[in-house]
């Protein structure tokens, strides 16, 4: 599933340690800070930062270096441990039809199961993660160095591509 | 104690279990303000806030000055993204899988 030595350039499907994770934020919880006129000014959330590791869903064509010109941000999703979900039946469902095909029936779109790995912070009692495409956020253009330089696998490109089609398959499926 | 014309020059102890009383009460000052756990638990704070910003600027790199989050696009330099005809035909293929993502939930912190 991963590349045994990572490119050192971001690319799609890439995993990134110790990202702070934005998505799923509580809008309700932000607290506003006005100046003297009355301006909102700035905004914070008083919640625990949480760190962990994400993978790229940004196609690698956006962020490619020498496609700067189309680089506004870079989206990101958090990857979740696999070993917390509630049916162990249910996940192995979840990773039996994790890869599609022309011949898949059903499916658990929201999700893209990522085998354990040493470097792979989620991977308690070989479990691995899932990614979790529900809890997308974006960050701004000028971390891509920061992110490169965290990069920690790379998915092999038939995965990514996997990742990709399943991830396009979760906002295009079809309503229940 | 020495003197030497006007000044008087007292000898400072050198050992630090010296028996000076200046000594000694400074001491004592010093104990009370560093043993103070308020203060622990103060510095604690500092470092521990700085040290997780220098943790995020070094990892999420440092904004210059205020920065617009949501950037200018200059579409007359963009140019329009190829697509594979048949890429769209596979996912409007595959759009009739079903999406069985309601039937598992994972109990972590993002729940709740």
């Amino acid at each position: 599933m991963y590349l045994e030595v990572p490119d050192q350039d971001l690319t799609q499907g890439d995993i990134i340690d110790g990202i702070h994770l934005l998505g799923a934020i509580k809008l309700g919880a932000i607290q506003v800070t006005n100046n003297q006129q009355g301006e909102a000014v700035s905004w914070t959330i008083p919640a625990k930062p949480k760190l962990g590791q994400v993978m790229v869903l940004s196609h690698s064509c956006e962020i490619a270096k020498e496609n700067n010109i189309k680089l506004t941000s870079i989206i990101l999703a958090p990857i979740r441990g696999a070993d917390t979900a509630t049916s162990k039946d249910k996940l192995a469902e979840l990773i039996s039809s994790n890869i599609l095909t022309e011949n898949t029936e059903a499916s658990y779109l929201k999700y893209f199961y990522i085998e354990p790995h040493e470097k792979l912070s989620c991977s308690k009692d070989e479990y691995g993660g899932v990614v979790d495409f529900s809890k997308v956020f974006s960050v701004h253009k000028s971390a891509l160095q920061s992110l490169e330089q965290n990069k920690t696998l790379q998915l092999q490109s038939h995965v990514a591509s996997a990742m990709a089609l399943k991830c396009a398959l979760y906002y295009h499926r079809e309503a229940a | 104690m020495k003197r030497s014309g006007l000044a008087q020059i007292i000898d400072f102890p050198k050992d630090p279990h010296g028996t000076s009383n200046r000594t000694s009460y400074s001491e004592d000052i010093l104990d009370q303000i560093f043993n103070d756990p308020r203060l622990d638990q103060r510095i604690q704070e500092r470092i521990e806030g700085q040290l997780l910003a220098l943790a995020y600027r070094e990892r999420l790199g440092a904004l210059q000055g205020v920065q617009d989050s949501f950037d200018d696009i200059y579409l007359s330099e963009l140019t329009p993204d190829s697509f594979n005809k048949g890429s769209i035909a596979k996912i409007q293929r595959m759009k009739r899988i079903r999406d069985l993502s309601d039937s598992i939930d994972f109990n972590d912190e993002w729940e709740g």
